[in-house]
C-alpha cells in the first residue's frame, strides 16, 4: 500500500510539473486576446476581452486559478469556440479510439503472420519478399502511403470515400496508412525472434523428437519469440492513439489528431493543454495500473 | 536467482541462472517482459473505458456516423428551434445536393459583438445570414438584399433604409423587423464586441432607430465615406447581418452563440460539426428566388492533396485548387477549372515602423516606443532623423525592385495572377484607379545602386517570416521573394510558422523583422479601410505606425463625390508607391476545381473573392 501510495504521489507531481510546463508554454506562446479580435478591434475592445478572460491578473494567479479549476475537472473553455474542452476532447476520443483498434489490429494481424512465415522459409523468395515489404513499410513515409493509398483505392478503383467518417468503408484506409509501419516493425522483430528461437537447442531437440512442424513453430518456437514483438506492440498501440496526427490530417478523420492540428492552427491553447493533460494522464494511469497488475502477477513484488 | 531493483518509474526484475526452455518461459512471465502484456491490458482498459465515458448519447462508438447524421459523435451543431427545412422545400424541386471541400468550417457563433471575422464571413457567404445590400453578379454594383430602398441625410451623416417586407427568420422567430436591425447594429458595436466594424462605428459615434416597423434610421457625429459600404454591403469583415432579437432574448446569448437558428437566407443550417462539417438545406419560406440546390455539404479537408483527390473521385463536387495542378486538373474528363472572385493580395510588411508617438487625435501611447522600434534595421530607420528615413525608404524601394513580380505569377502561380504594385488594392477598383506611374520595374543593378546610395552597398541580413494558412504556395511564394532579396547581397533567412501562432507578437507590436503575409482571396473592403488599420488606436498592426498615409485617408472621410475620393486616391498612393512602407508582391487568383458533368453554372457575386453563393449553382 505504501508503494501505491508513493506512486499516486509520484503521478500528482507528474501531473503538476505538466500543468506548469503546459501553462508556462501557452503564455510564452503569445495573449490568446489576439486570436479573437479584427484587426479594426480598439485598445478599449482589448483591455476588456482581457478582463473577461482573466490576463488582467498576476501570471502565478492566472496559474493557482488554471490548477484550481483543473482539480474541479474544469480544463477551461476553448478560446475560439467558447465550448468547453472536455466536451470538444469527449467528443473527438470514440474515432481516434477506433481508429488505434483498427490499426493496432491490422498491424498485428498482418505483421505476426507474416514474420513468423519470413522466419520459416528463411533464405527463400517468401523470406525476401516479406523482407522487403517490412522495410518499405517502415522506411517509407506515412503520408507517402496515405495518399498512395487514397488514388489507388478511393480515385483509381473508387471502392473507399477518400476522406471523413462517413460509414464503415471510411476507415479502412486510415487503418491501413496508421498499420502499415506498426506491421511491417512487427514483421521485423519478429522474423529476428523467431530465428534466434528456432536455431535454438531446445527447438532442435523437439524436432528431433519427430514433432510436427506446425506444433514446434507454434507451440514451442513462437510463444518464446513473443517478448520483443509485445514489447513493441504496447508501444505500437501507445503510439497510434497519441499519434495519428499524419493520417488523421490526410484522411479528414475527426479525432484526437486532428484536432490537434486544428487547435495548433488556430492556437487555441486551451485545446491544446487538454490534450496534453489528456495523453499525460493516459500514461500515467496506464503506468500506476501496470505496476498495480504486476503486484498481482508476482507476489514477492508485494513482499519487497 | 531473482533480484528485485526499483527504478523510478517501474520494476525491474533481474534474473540469472536460466537454463531450461521451460524455466525461461516461466521467468519471462515472471519477470519484467510481462509488462508489455499487463501494459497493452492497461491501455486497451482505459481506452475502453473512456470510450465507454464519451459516448453519453447512449450510441455505440462503433456505429459510425452517416454524413447527414446529426448525432455524430462528433457535437453536431443543430438548431434550438425546430427547422423543418425539409418540409419547407417548394415540392416542386427534386432533392439536388452539392458538396465542397473546404479547408477550414470553423465554428459557429452566432451573436453579432462576439461574431469574430471568420465565422462571420462564412455565414454571409453560405447564404443563411444576410445583409442589407449584395455586390451584384458579374458588376461591380451593389443590389438590395434585405433593404428595398435607401437615401442619405441632407447633411450627409445618416441614411435612412426602409427593410424589405415579409423576410422571415429561420426557425420560426418571426418577421425581420427594424427593431431586429437596431438590436443587432447596437449589438454588434456595444462595448466589449469584436465585431469587424466595431473601430469605424464608435469611431464615428453611430447609433441606429427605428423609425416605423420597416424603417431605420442610422446617423454618424460626423461623415464618412466608407461607412456606408463597410456596413450595409456583402463584401467586407465589417458587414452587418441581421440577427433577430427575439431568438438571442429567447436563447440568451450563451445559448445563442452556438445555436444554428435564425439566419434570414436561402440556405438554413442542417448541421454545423465543428473542423467536421457543415450541412446547410435550402429555406423553403425564403423571401427571394428558391435555390435550385436542395443540400449542400462542406466537408473539411485540410490536407490540398486530399481535396484533390476528393475531387477526383467524385466525393466532392467542388474544391480549391492550386495553381501548378489547375492545368493537369483541366485535363480530366468530368472537371474543369476557373479563376473566380477578387484575387488575394501578396506582400512583404517591412515591420518595424513604430514611428507616430501619439494617435491621431493627439493621444500618447502605451508603450512608447513601441517593442518592435529597431533603427537598426535597415528599412526602419530613426524616427526624426530625415536622413535615416531617406535611407531606409531608399532601402524599402530597392527590396521592391529586386523582386521580380511576373516570374512568381509565370513560375508558381501558373499565370493565375498578376504582379501587384498598390497596397492591397484590389480589382475591380485597381482597374479603375490604375497608373502607370505606380508600376515597380524589377531591376536589380538599379536596386542595388539604391542600396549603396542607402549606405549598404553589401546588402544587408535579414529574416523573411512566412505565414502559413491562407493561400497553398505562400510558403513557396515567400521563399521566392527570399531568394530575390538575396540577390542584393547579404544573408536572407526564411521562417515558415502558421498566421496565427505570428499573430500574437504582430498584436503586440514586437516584430521588426520582414512579413510575406498571404491572403487566399480579396474582399470589396476599400483598401483605404484596410489602410486606416496601421493606425496605433486598433489593437492589431502588422508593423508599422505612420501619420502620412492616415492623415490622408483622415481626408477621404468627409468625402462624398468619386472625383474627390479619386483625387486624394492619387495622393495616397503616390506617397505608397514613393515610399513602399508596404511592398505589394502578387495578386494570386483563386482558382475553383469543378464537377463539369453536374454543374452547369456557379455565378458568384463579385464583392467576395470567396466560394458562397450556393443559390446560384444550376446543375445539368
Amino acid at each position: 500500500m505504501r508503494f501505491l501510495v508513493g506512486r499516486i504521489i509520484a503521478g500528482i507531481v507528474t501531473l503538476l510539473v505538466v500543468t506548469m510546463l503546459v501553462f508556462g508554454l501557452s503564455r510564452i506562446s503569445g495573449d490568446p486576446r489576439s486570436l479573437l479580435i479584427s484587426e479594426d478591434t480598439t485598445i478599449d475592445v482589448w483591455d476588456e476581452l482581457g478582463r473577461e478572460m482573466g490576463l488582467d491578473q498576476p501570471v502565478y494567479r492566472q496559474y493557482l486559478i488554471y490548477v484550481g479549476n483543473l482539480f474541479r475537472g474544469e480544463l477551461g473553455d476553448s478560446t475560439l469556440q467558447r465550448k468547453p474542452v472536455a466536451e470538444i476532447l469527449w467528443s473527438r476520443i470514440p474515432n481516434t479510439v477506433r481508429l488505434a483498434f483498427a490499426s493496432f489490429l491490422f498491424a498485428m494481424l498482418l505483421g505476426i503472420p507474416l514474420g513468423v512465415l519470413s522466419a520459416v522459409k528463411h533464405g527463400r523468395w517468401w523470406d525476401r519478399g516479406i523482407r522487403a515489404f517490412a522495410v518499405l513499410g517502415q522506411a517509407l513515409p506515412v503520408f507517402w502511403i496515405s495518399l498512395l493509398l487514397i488514388y489507388v483505392f478511393s480515385v483509381g478503383l473508387r471502392w473507399v470515400p477518400v476522406s471523413g467518417n462517413a460509414g464503415w468503408t471510411s476507415i479502412i484506409l486510415p487503418t491501413i496508412a496508421l498499420g502499415w509501419f506498426g506491421a511491417a516493425g512487427q514483421v521485423r522483430i519478429l522474423r529476428s525472434s523467431m530465428l534466434e528461437v528456432l536455431n535454438s537447442e531446445y527447438v532442435r531437440f523437439a524436432r528431433a523428437k519427430g514433432l510436427p512442424s506446425r506444433t514446434v513453430i507454434w507451440k514451442h518456437a513462437f510463444r518464446n519469440a513473443l517478448i520483443g514483438p509485445i514489447t513493441f506492440a504496447a508501444v505500437t498501440l501507445a503510439g497510434m492513439v497519441t499519434g495519428s496526427i499524419v493520417v488523421e490530417t490526410v484522411f479528414a478523420w475527426p479525432g484526437l489528431g486532428l484536432l490537434a492540428i486544428q487547435a495548433v492552427n488556430n492556437s487555441d491553447y486551451p485545446i491544446l493543454q487538454g490534450l496534453i493533460l489528456l495523453v499525460t494522464l493516459v500514461y500515467l494511469i496506464v503506468n500506476l495500473m501496470v505496476d498495480i497488475l504486476y503486484m498481482i502477477v508476482d507476489p514477492r513484488i508485494r513482499i519487497q | 536467482m531473482y533480484g528485485v531493483k526499483y527504478s523510478r518509474l517501474n520494476f525491474v526484475i533481474e534474473s540469472h541462472n536460466l537454463k531450461s526452455p521451460t524455466l525461461r518461459r516461466n521467468d519471462a512471465l515472471m519477470s519484467g517482459k510481462v509488462r508489455p502484456v499487463l501494459l497493452i491490458l492497461a491501455i486497451i482498459g482505459i481506452l475502453t473505458l473512456l470510450t465507454a465515458c464519451s459516448t453519453t448519447d447512449g450510441k455505440s462508438a462503433s456505429s459510425f456516423a452517416s454524413p447527414t447524421a446529426t448525432d455524430s459523435p462528433v457535437s453536431a451543431i443543430t438548431s434550438a428551434a425546430d427547422i423543418s427545412s425539409t418540409a419547407e422545400i417548394p415540392p416542386a424541386l427534386v432533392t439536388r445536393e452539392f458538396t465542397l471541400a473546404a479547408s477550414d468550417v470553423t465554428f459557429p457563433a452566432m451573436v453579432p459583438s462576439q461574431l469574430p471575422a471568420a465565422p462571420g464571413g462564412f455565414i454571409r457567404r453560405w447564404g443563411v445570414y444576410e445583409t442589407a445590400m449584395v455586390w451584384a453578379v458579374d458588376k461591380p454594383e451593389l443590389e438590395n438584399r434585405l433593404i428595398t430602398g435607401w437615401e442619405m441625410d441632407p447633411d450627409g451623416l445618416g441614411w435612412i433604409l426602409e427593410l424589405k417586407q415579409g423576410v422571415q427568420f429561420h426557425g420560426g422567430w418571426g418577421e425581420m423587423t427594424a427593431e431586429d436591425f437596431v438590436w443587432s447594429f447596437e449589438n454588434e458595436i456595444k462595448e466589449g464586441s469584436i465585431h469587424s466594424g466595431v473601430g469605424l462605428a464608435r469611431a464615428n459615434e453611430a447609433s441606429a432607430t427605428a423609425i416605423d416597423k420597416y424603417t431605420v434610421s442610422v446617423r454618424l457625429t460626423r461623415p464618412n465615406s466608407f461607412f456606408f459600404n463597410a456596413f450595409f454591403s456583402n463584401g467586407t469583415g465589417a458587414s452587418m447581418k441581421f440577427f433577430s432579437k427575439k431568438r438571442i432574448e429567447t436563447l440568451s446569448i450563451d445559448d445563442a452563440f452556438l445555436d444554428i437558428s435564425g439566419g434570414t437566407g436561402p440556405f438554413v443550417f442542417k448541421k454545423w460539426a465543428q473542423g467536421e462539417e457543415v450541412i446547410l438545406e435550402s429555406f423553403g419560406g425564403y423571401h427571394g428566388t428558391p435555390s435550385q440546390v436542395t443540400t449542400v455539404h462542406i466537408l473539411e479537408i485540410k490536407e490540398t492533396a486530399t481535396q484533390i483527390a476528393a475531387l477526383k473521385s467524385g466525393q466532392v463536387d467542388a474544391s480549391l485548387v492550386p495553381a501548378p495542378l489547375a492545368k493537369d486538373l483541366a485535363k480530366e474528363p468530368h472537371l474543369g477549372t476557373r479563376s473566380f472572385g477578387i484575387p488575394g493580395s501578396q506582400r512583404l510588411y517591412p515591420q518595424g515602423q513604430f514611428c507616430m508617438e501619439t494617435t491621431l487625435s493627439g493621444e500618447s501611447l502605451d508603450p512608447y516606443p513601441r517593442p518592435g522600434y529597431d533603427p537598426s534595421k535597415p528599412w526602419v530607420g530613426e524616427c526624426g532623423n530625415p536622413v535615416s528615413q531617406e535611407n531606409a525608404r531608399l532601402v524599402r524601394l530597392a527590396m521592391s525592385m529586386a523582386i521580380d513580380r511576373q516570374s512568381i505569377v509565370d513560375n508558381l502561380l501558373g499565370g493565375f495572377g498578376r504582379p501587384s504594385y498598390l497596397p492591397e488594392v484590389l480589382p475591380p477598383l485597381l482597374d479603375t484607379i490604375w497608373q502607370d506611374k505606380w508600376l515597380i520595374p524589377y531591376d536589380v543593378g538599379a536596386a542595388k545602386n539604391l542600396l549603396a546610395e542607402a549606405g549598404y552597398p553589401d546588402g544587408f541580413d535579414a529574416l523573411v517570416r512566412i505565414t502559413t494558412g491562407s493561400h497553398p504556395l505562400e510558403v513557396e511564394m515567400g521563399q521566392a521573394v527570399a531568394q530575390f532579396l538575396q540577390a542584393l547581397g547579404g544573408e536572407i533567412r526564411t521562417e515558415v510558422l502558421t498566421y496565427s501562432g505570428n499573430r500574437p507578437s504582430v498584436v503586440a507590436r514586437e516584430r521588426s523583422d520582414l512579413w510575406f503575409r498571404s491572403s487566399s482571396a480579396g474582399t470589396a473592403e476599400p483598401p483605404e479601410l484596410t489602410q486606416l488599420r496601421r493606425n496605433p488606436e486598433n489593437a492589431f498592426n502588422p508593423g508599422l505606425e505612420i501619420e502620412e498615409p492616415l492623415a490622408i485617408i483622415r481626408q477621404m472621410d468627409s468625402l462624398m463625390s468619386e472625383d474627390q475620393l479619386n483625387r486624394i486616391r492619387e495622393q495616397l498612393y503616390d506617397e505608397f508607391r514613393h515610399n513602399q512602407w508596404i511592398i505589394p508582391v502578387v495578386l494570386a487568383d483563386q482558382i475553383l476545381g469543378i464537377n463539369t458533368d453536374k454543374v452547369l453554372e456557379w455565378k458568384m457575386t463579385t464583392g467576395s473573392g470567396y466560394l458562397g453563393d450556393f443559390q446560384n449553382i444550376k446543375f445539368k
